[in-house]
């Protein structure tokens, strides 16, 4: 039996920044999928791409940054499509955006609108998917999904503001909105990042238990360790716009392989380390993304640093096991995934 | 002197005795501004700290920590209480003390602000930011003033001849650098850390970590750790204080409250933490509804309405912080001693 198609599968995709400073390659020649009915956990520190991978998928690159190179084939209710090759004006793209791939973003106060209602909001994004969904009728799935994220007396809350409700209640709308196209692939990009620990846990069991119900399959952005062996089936680490390693999530956390995988995991101050100790901490920090290092873009931090290898090209992507590739040279002699592709010559016009 | 008098009493060993602490902020509506009402953000805070001791101070926001922090710096006017300290050459109650008294104890009490980015003065050099306190204190020009920063610099791990930079050239990690330098540079007996590490990536995170335990074990500093962040408590703290709307709900040494805490919130704290193992996720404690507004706190004990183990009388009794049995340890919980709260590793599955 052939394997099932993924989801979306995104090949080689960069997505790049024309600035007056120069041009940042914000996602270099990023490739993952996301299977159906999966969970897929996308890790890495701040100015590592991921969050703009998320708007590449979602096609919502704001200008001066757009797609140079790639793909990205969603397997959505209008057949296979390539997202990278459609104008994200189109109307195509439009039904996809919003109903079919959807997004939690991380801040709920300046992803809803301060001057219309809960309702108002929700309304509007359901009339919108459904064309011949009443006023009433829309009312009341709203309603429905505002009791299904857990918001307590939803008809009254239905009418609040923003400005009335707790971080949590927030966070919680924007989740119904989310999921109220009933959407094959939900995106949350640190949807827990801004609120407490408290709320943190009751959110991440929403999402658990959504993605149960509904066998959604999900691509969960994030920086922290914690909630992504927690949630994810399968991680990708991500550095400087480009995959450090990728695999299951037993993979990652039992057996890491890239170095920087095992310095993340390393220098977190969590249950078993010793208290007051020293931690092993990373040297330096993530680079200028106008000051890229040559060669592996974590070679100037690398404690397995090697001169002349590390710092004159990108390594490859090699297998590790059935289930998990990475991107270093210390892996030399594993079968080649995929050969390291050099960025490709663009303009700001294209 | 007044101030001395009052502090008299100070127990051997303790560097701070926080007794009846409290911060109200009046809420104002209309043109007239009339004061409708009270957000009681610290309320009859008690507790002391001891000399060269991490006391780590956690909660969740609202909880008033950062408040208790700025009212040791006497950054805000306390409503009530006092906050006496026992500094080298001088004792001093920082609630009362008058400009002079406040001038003198402020240079042994420092604050490691949280966000880099906006505590350091973007149109000054290094040299400026860290060498200012020497400058306006002890009136330090020139030569002088050089050698100190450098060697400020060199003790956080900044390279001294970048002291003709401006903060937009160094990274977030070495701007916190900037920061940590700049409260060393008046040799305080005290440091008052607030978020320090929030703003920074997890790889940094443990670089500024690291470095403030081992300035203190060089420098002998006391330390109060404000951070929303468990394990970064766990990991700097002899004593940990946990806050819940203005008031301290738990207080103790740092492994017995990690084993096992006698306050059903932090129990319920500790179950949120998103543990890095796939294989041992925690058993999660959900607590019914969001914190509430801290505005209006509820009667009787502030966490009733979502405490997993309420009973009636929580409801109009508020507890006091008192010592549980003969533990050495206090909780503000009316059925501390009755309740077999899990610890960390109990919460493992």
């Amino acid at each position: 039996m052939a394997p099932e198609r993924p989801l979306l599968e995104v090949n080689d995709l960069r997505t790049y920044f024309f600035t007056s400073l120069g041009t940042v390659r914000a996602v270099d020649g990023l490739s993952f999928s996301v299977p159906l009915q999966r969970i897929v956990g996308i890790v890495g520190e701040s100015g590592c791409g991921k969050s703009v991978a998320a708007r590449s998928i979602l096609g919502i690159i704001p200008p001066p940054g757009r797609v140079v190179s790639g793909s990205m084939h969603f397997d959505g209710d209008q057949g296979l499509l390539d997202l990278a090759a459609l104008d994200p004006h189109d109307e195509v793209y439009r039904k996809t955006r919003g109903k079919e791939i959807s997004m939690i973003f991380q801040e709920p106060m300046s992803a809803l609108s301060p001057v219309h209602t809960v309702g108002d909001q929700l309304v509007e994004a359901l009339m919108l998917y459904d064309e011949q969904l009443t006023k009433e009728d829309a009312r009341d799935r709203c309603i429905g999904l505002l009791r299904q994220v857990g918001i307590p007396s939803p008809e009254t809350l239905i009418d609040a503001y923003i400005f009335e409700l707790s971080g949590g209640m927030r966070q919680r709308v924007l989740v119904a909105m989310a999921i109220s196209g009933e959407p094959k692939l939900l995106i949350a990009d640190e949807p827990t990042t801004a609120i407490d620990v408290t709320i943190q846990a009751k959110v991440l069991d929403l999402l658990r238990h959504l993605h149960e119900e509904k066998r959604m399959s999900m691509l969960f952005i994030t920086h922290n360790m914690g909630v992504i062996a927690e949630l994810a089936h399968e991680v990708i680490v991500m550095y400087l716009g480009t995959v450090a390693e990728q695999g299951s999530v037993n993979d990652i956390f039992d057996n890491p392989q890239h170095p920087y995988t095992q310095a993340l995991l390393e220098s977190i101050p969590g249950i078993g380390v010793e208290p007051k100790t020293t931690l092993q901490a990373i040297e330096g920090s993530v680079p200028d993304p106008y000051r890229r290092p040559p060669g592996c873009p974590f070679s100037n931090r690398c404690p397995s640093f090697k001169a002349g290898t590390c710092d004159a090209a990108l390594p490859p992507l090699y297998r590790v096991s059935e289930s998990q590739t990475a991107r270093c040279f210390l892996l030399e002699g594993n079968e080649v995934v995929a050969e390291a592709a050099p960025p490709p010559e663009v303009s700001a016009d294209g | 002197m007044a101030d001395a008098a009052a502090a008299g009493a100070m127990e051997r060993g303790n560097i701070i005795e926080v007794r009846g602490l409290s911060k109200h902020f009046p809420i104002k509506r209309g043109i007239l501004k009339h004061t409708v009402g009270w957000v009681r953000a610290v309320d009859d805070v008690s507790f002391d700290v001891r000399r060269g001791e991490t006391l780590g101070l956690v909660g969740e926001s609202g909880s008033g920590k950062t408040t208790v922090l700025r009212l040791l710096a006497r950054a805000l006017e306390p409503t009530d209480g006092a906050i006496r300290f026992r500094l080298a050459d001088s004792e001093v109650d920082m609630a009362v003390a008058e400009k002079e008294v406040l001038r003198a104890a402020r240079r042994r009490i420092r604050v490691v602000f949280q966000d880099p980015e906006s505590s350091l003065n973007p149109r000054m050099t290094v040299r400026r930011i860290i060498g200012e306190p020497l400058v306006v204190n002890d009136k330090l020009k020139g030569e002088a003033l050089d050698a100190r920063v450098k060697s400020l610099m060199a003790l956080v791990g900044l390279q001294p001849e970048q002291l003709n930079r401006y903060p937009y050239a160094f990274s977030g990690g070495q701007r916190q650098r900037i920061g940590v330098a700049r409260a060393l540079a008046l040799d305080p007996e005290v440091l008052l850390a607030d978020e320090p590490t929030s703003a920074l990536d997890v790889s940094v995170q443990a670089q500024i970590l690291n470095l403030l335990l081992e300035l203190q074990r060089e420098l002998g500093l006391t330390v109060i750790f404000v951070t929303h962040d468990l394990s970064v408590i766990r990991h700097m703290s002899d004593r940990v204080a946990v806050m819940y709307l203005g008031h301290f709900v738990e207080l103790g040494d740092r492994q017995q409250i990690f084993d096992k805490p006698l306050h059903p919130y932090t129990e319920a704290l500790f179950s949120g933490i998103p543990q890095p193992n796939p294989h041992r996720p925690l058993k999660r404690i959900v607590l019914e509804g969001d914190i509430p507004d801290v505005a209006q706190v509820p009667t009787g004990c502030p966490f009733h309405t979502r405490c997993p183990y309420k009973q009636d009388r929580c409801e109009s009794e508020p507890p006091l912080l008192a010592e549980v049995g003969n533990t050495g340890r206090q909780a503000a919980c009316h059925f501390a001693a009755e309740l077999d709260l899990k610890g960390e590793q109990e919460l493992l599955s």
